[in-house]
């Protein structure tokens, strides 16, 4: 004998709730609701019947066809929230919803902001900014700069030539004599404590291969001071506050011997600080002495050649690279990327 | 550079710290120290050995079983070793270096440290191995086992006899650009001796030779160049030559200096050991008993030593006789008169060129030597007899050699000392410390400066007067690059330390600050750009003229280097925009369409020179704005508006349909015709422009694939707009005037001047109006376009019916109709 319609429902109830995965689910759906189940038996013998039972039995099988459907419904959802518990464990506190792709602000390239940084710590000492030239001649490259035609220390700058012999500055001294000019008509020669400073940041050009340390184009920042009783000392006490504050920690200082024609004693500045990361330490083969400029008192030839009295005054100098001190303080691994990594690098950085 | 660390503990033979802290302490007082590193510390158990025995291996055709002498006690089969080796140069009674069982060589493939052991070789025992001069740490070469003299003794531990371990310690040449003397074993030596206070070792040129009375062979250096400042030379007799002793071929191998022969060695130990550049000639190969030194007064060809034949320039200088050239002074001798196994009698040469005629001509014959570089630094002047007596005791210790002519030494023009004054008080002056006097005289005398000449001798009226804050300090011939009294200064400081340095800062005397208007332009403006969502894009100042081509622009107007890098890197950029749009064209490429605005400020280079002899190189402002949808406004104008309203600048917009062709802007090619124009000023009563602005032409956007696209371009010569305006407070005194903007979007049948419009509204003295713009270029400037009708709310009056009224003045005036 058949089994009615609500002992089916009361033995689907019960076998359901015991049912704890998919493939037991779809097999109980099939038992209950497939082509060979009682009740689609029963519903497809009812056009059999006599009208008025079609009629009662037909109600009643199309309810509990609603009905086995909503439990097997509830039982998949039931099961899919128990599964996806174990996956969202992790997540449980955590609601995310897309983030807005569009900016609505630009960015700066990070070299600009940079420079924007250094500029202003200078000028708050009382230093002036100046920009140089993309193309100048070779006595402002060269000569002004205590390196006549032919010196060998030319060597050691890689210099790009026009059709006409102008040069794509090789460093941001090309400025020097025409700012030294500018100071020798404002230096007040009674008061002993005058001084003159001017920084120069600018697109610089080298003729070399291009790897993660170099590149043709690059920006220096050039510093010029002259005065009365300026000392070699104060240059290294103005090095000192001034990185300190551009790289927002105390630093050290080492002075190590470098050659320079412009400079009279010249130096290399290699500095330090307290606790470097494991990057900093890797590529400074684990000393953390991290080379930055060169620097030094300017030759008196050079002086002379601004109408300024080496006896009389005494200035100092120096150059560093903005890419390299960037390099540094952000850690960022190549060069390359301030001209090539387009809006993607630009948005990396955060500042 | 290279320097062994042995070779100077022989020329410092107190030097009692170790490598690490030499090399740092080179570093912080003398010279950049690249890296050290170690050799031959991995190698164990190498004895000398001969071959005494040596048969073909049973189953190879290339290895040989030799037997091999190495006289040790410590060994079975009575000092006898059997060893398998595949070398092709190997002969009976052949001195070799041999590694024994348990010993360690590097490996031939890798340099990785290898262990030998007894083992089979194809079924025969070989017990260690013969080694080449790469299995040793010698260079490269493999090819062949390494060679002993053949009276070099058997069972000699060669790691304590020739191939000791030692340090090399790499220094950076660029830090010693311009200090010739440092080129060298001594010049280091000397450093060392100045940082620690030690004293160098007197070089011994013990092997006294004899001077012959009267010469056996006659020779006549005659010295016919400028650039020749000294030459000194000997002839040597009863020479043999052969391969050097081992020391001396690991000192060369160590410092990259390819072992040649016995005689070519010496010269070459002396060059790396005195700095002095020598060079051999094999006397028979002479012809004629004058040897002359001279500049080329016509090109001519030469084959130099390494078999290459070169053109000599003009005015390189040779030493030769007559037509004949035996080599190019102080670069590369010829392969002619080269020394040859055969060779018995030499003359041997030490002289000193003029640096910058050695570079020169280096850089014409394309060849650099150890020697040029040498010269090019700077060699010491009384450095050349040292090093022919310096030559002449070592040969005599590898050699039979007999000076059969006395020393030559021509030296037409004798430098005298120099002398570099001295002020001690210079040193709190300039540098900022105090250093007791005697600590700066033993610093200087450490360095090899003359002090004796302290009192300076100041004529005060008629007396001379001793000034002991003076000194007159004689400078060593080898220190050519001291010539002022700063120089010194910074001999001093580096010695005494510079960590010694207690950094100060000047006074900071307060005045106003100088403000650069570029500066302040860029901050504004960068600024502006930003909160409006455009973003910095730099590029290189060198472009691809290829690039300007294909934009439509004419790259003809560019200025080109030289020596580019590469050819798309061959000019001088003298706009951005198309650095901009190029950059635009990347970023979508690797990142799809997006809307996107890019600026870019910088210097540009024009063809045209300026009064000081440089190019015009106008600072520029440029920027884009991409967008996905077409858009027929044109919009990118009201930044500009904002710079120009900002810096307070009188300017008309003048429309490229307004202007002749003769004076249309540098460019056109970028911007679309119908809706862009110029900005125009006077400056000094001619017309100049400031900026350009407009939408993309349609070429252009065809080039870069942006058809379907919308691209707007700006850019502004900022040297003008600072120039001619100035951002200045401005007080608005009709600020309490509550204003009503209408923008009417006008169309015209036939082509009018929006700007002609405006210019009528205005004239019509309309109750309430208070201004009257165009505010937007709709398709076209000249016949839609959108006019901005500001009122006067408080005028209270009936705006639409004055906008109706407008509205019909222009139909009837201008057949103009507004756009619903």
């Amino acid at each position: 004998m058949t089994p009615t319609l609500n002992e089916i429902s009361n033995e689907l109830k019960n076998r359901i709730s015991k049912i704890n995965n998919f493939d037991e689910l779809e097999l109980l759906q099939e038992e209950f609701l497939g082509k060979d189940s009682i009740l689609s038996k029963t519903l497809k013998n009812l056009k059999v019947l006599p009208e008025d039972e079609r009629r009662i039995l037909g109600k009643e099988a199309n309810i509990k066809k609603l009905e086995f459907d909503k439990l097997f419904a509830d039982k998949k959802d039931q099961l899919i929230i128990e599964e996806s518990k174990n996956d969202l464990i992790d997540f449980i506190d955590i609601s995310y919803t897309q983030t807005n792709q569009n900016n609505t602000v630009g960015n700066l390239n990070p070299l600009t902001s940079a420079r924007f940084e250094l500029e202003d710590i200078f000028a708050k000492h009382g230093f002036e900014i100046h920009y140089p030239l993309e193309v100048d001649t070779y006595e402002n490259n060269f000569e002004y700069v205590n390196m006549p035609k032919g010196h060998p220390a030319t060597d050691s700058w890689d210099t790009f030539f026009t059709r006409d012999q102008h040069i794509p500055i090789v460093h941001t001294s090309s400025m020097q004599n025409r700012i030294l000019k500018r100071f020798a008509k404002k230096l007040d020669v009674k008061n002993v404590y005058d001084f003159e400073g001017a920084i120069v940041p600018g697109r610089c050009f080298r003729r070399e291969a291009t790897d993660a340390r170099h590149e043709h184009t690059f920006h220096q920042l050039e510093g010029v001071a002259v005065g009365k009783s300026l000392k070699y000392t104060d240059m290294i006490g103005v090095i000192k506050l001034t990185f300190e504050e551009f790289f927002k920690k105390q630093i050290h200082i080492r002075i190590i011997p470098d050659y320079f024609p412009f400079v009279e004693p010249g130096n290399g500045i290699e500095i330090r600080w307290d606790n470097p990361s494991e990057k900093i330490l890797k590529i400074t083969k684990g000393t953390g002495w991290l080379e930055v400029m060169g620097c030094g008192m300017i030759h008196p030839e050079v002086l002379k050649m601004a109408e300024i009295d080496p006896d009389v005054f005494s200035g100092f100098a120096w150059g560093c690279g903005i890419e390299r001190l960037l390099m540094i303080r952000d850690e960022i691994e190549d060069i390359r990327f301030f001209i090539n990594g387009g809006q993607k690098f630009i948005r990396s950085i955060k500042n | 550079m290279k320097i062994s660390y042995n070779r100077l503990k022989s020329l410092v033979p107190d030097l009692d710290v170790d490598i690490k802290q030499l090399c740092s302490d080179l570093t912080a007082k003398s010279c950049e120290v690249e890296r050290y590193y170690p050799i031959r510390f991995d190698l164990e158990k190498i004895f000398s050995g001969k071959i005494v025995e040596l048969n073909a291996h049973p189953s190879s055709t290339k290895l040989h079983i030799a037997k091999v002498n190495v006289n040790s006690n410590s060994l079975i089969n009575e000092g006898y070793l059997q060893i398998v080796c595949g070398a092709q140069n190997l002969y009976i009674g052949q001195i070799v270096a041999v590694v024994l069982p348990g010993g360690k060589v590097y490996s031939s493939i890798d340099k990785s440290v290898v262990n030998i052991s007894v083992r089979e070789v194809l079924g025969i025992k070989s017990e260690g191995m013969i080694c080449s001069p790469r299995e040793l740490g010698l260079g490269d070469s493999h090819e062949f086992i390494l060679e002993l003299p053949e009276d070099f003794q058997v069972g000699i531990d060669l790691l304590t006899d020739g191939l000791n371990p030692d340090y090399i310690i790499e220094i950076e040449n660029k830090s010693i650009s311009h200090r010739g003397d440092m080129f060298s074993h001594l010049g280091i030596a000397r450093e060392v001796c100045a940082i620690y206070n030690k004293s160098l070792k007197e070089l011994s040129h013990a092997h006294s030779f004899k001077i012959p009375e009267v010469n056996q062979k006659n020779i006549f250096i005659k010295n016919y160049s400028e650039k020749c400042k000294r030459f000194s030379g000997v002839v040597l007799d009863n020479l043999q030559v052969k391969n050097s002793p081992l020391w001396l071929q690991t000192f060369l191998y160590d410092m990259d200096c390819k072992p040649i022969n016995n005689i070519v060695d010496i010269t070459n130990f002396v060059m790396l050991e005195l700095g002095q550049p020598m060079h051999s000639y094999d006397y028979e190969k002479l012809t004629g008993e004058e040897i002359q030194i001279r500049d080329l007064m016509d090109a001519e060809k030469f084959v130099t030593l390494d078999n290459i034949e070169r053109n000599l320039d003009k005015g390189v200088t040779i030493v030769g006789n007559g037509n004949l050239v035996y080599g190019v002074g102080g670069i590369i001798g010829g392969i002619e008169t080269s020394i040859n196994d055969k060779t018995r009698t030499i003359f041997l040469e030490a002289a000193n060129f003029e640096k910058f005629s050695i570079r020169k001509s280096s850089r014409a014959i394309n060849v650099r030597t150890d020697a040029s570089t040498r010269f090019e630094k700077g060699v010491d002047i009384d450095g050349t007899l040292n090093a022919i007596q310096y030559a002449i005791s070592l040969l005599n210790d590898l050699t039979t050699c007999d000076a059969i002519t006395e020393i030559f030494d021509i030296y037409p023009n004798p430098e005298p000392d120099k002398i570099v004054e001295f002020d001690f008080n210079q040193i709190q002056r300039v540098i900022g410390v105090d250093i007791p006097k005697d600590k700066v005289v033993k610093i200087l005398k450490s360095l090899g400066f003359n002090t004796d000449h302290s009192a300076f001798v100041k004529v005060d009226g008629v007396n001379p007067v001793v000034n002991t804050s003076f000194l007159n300090l004689i400078i060593p011939s080898f220190r050519n690059d001291i010539n002022i009294s700063q120089d010194i200064l910074e001999e001093i400081i580096r010695i005494y330390g510079y960590e010694n340095l207690e950094p100060t800062t000047p006074a900071l005397k307060l005045k106003p600050i100088f403000i650069n208007q570029i500066s302040q332009f860029e901050r504004y403006t960068k600024q502006l750009l930003i909160n409006n969502n455009y973003s910095e894009s730099l590029s290189y100042s060198f472009v691809n003229p290829q690039d300007y081509s294909r934009l439509g622009l004419n790259k003809d107007e560019l200025v080109n280097l030289e020596n580019p890098l590469m050819p798309e890197l061959s000019s001088i950029r003298n706009d951005l925009l198309p650095s901009l749009v190029l950059n635009l064209e990347k970023h979508i490429k690797s990142e799809g369409l997006v809307d996107i605005g890019l600026f870019e400020l910088s210097r540009t280079t024009r063809r045209n020179i300026e009064e000081d002899g440089n190019y015009y190189q106008p600072w520029t402002l440029a920027f884009i704005k991409f967008s996905k949808n077409k858009s027929y406004y044109l919009t990118i104008n009201q930044i500009l508006f904002e710079i120009l309203n900002f810096y307070n600048i009188n300017y008309s917009i003048k429309y490229l349909t307004e202007l002749n062709p003769e004076s249309l802007i540098a460019n056109p090619e970028l911007f679309k015709f119908s809706q862009s124009g110029v900005i125009e000023c006077l400056d000094n009563n001619r017309k100049v422009n400031v900026a350009k602005f407009g939408k993309a032409s349609s070429k252009l956007l065809k080039t870069l694939g942006f058809d379907k696209n919308d691209l707007e371009l700006c850019s502004i010569n900022i040297d003008l707009l600072v120039k001619l305006g100035k951002p200045q407070s401005k007080y608005d005194n009709n600020w309490h005037v509550t204003k009503r903007n209408f923008d009417v979007s006008y169309i015209c049948s036939q082509s009018i001047l929006s700007s002609k419009i405006v210019g009528y509204i205005s004239t019509l003295q309309i109750l309430g109006m208070y201004k009257v713009e165009v505010s937007n270029i709709y398709k076209s400037a000249t016949n839609q376009f959108v006019i901005t009708l500001s009122y006067n709310v408080e005028s209270n009056i009936d705006f639409r019916a004055s906008l109706i009224e407008i509205n019909k003045l222009l139909k009837t005036e201008f057949n103009l109709t507004a756009k619903i």
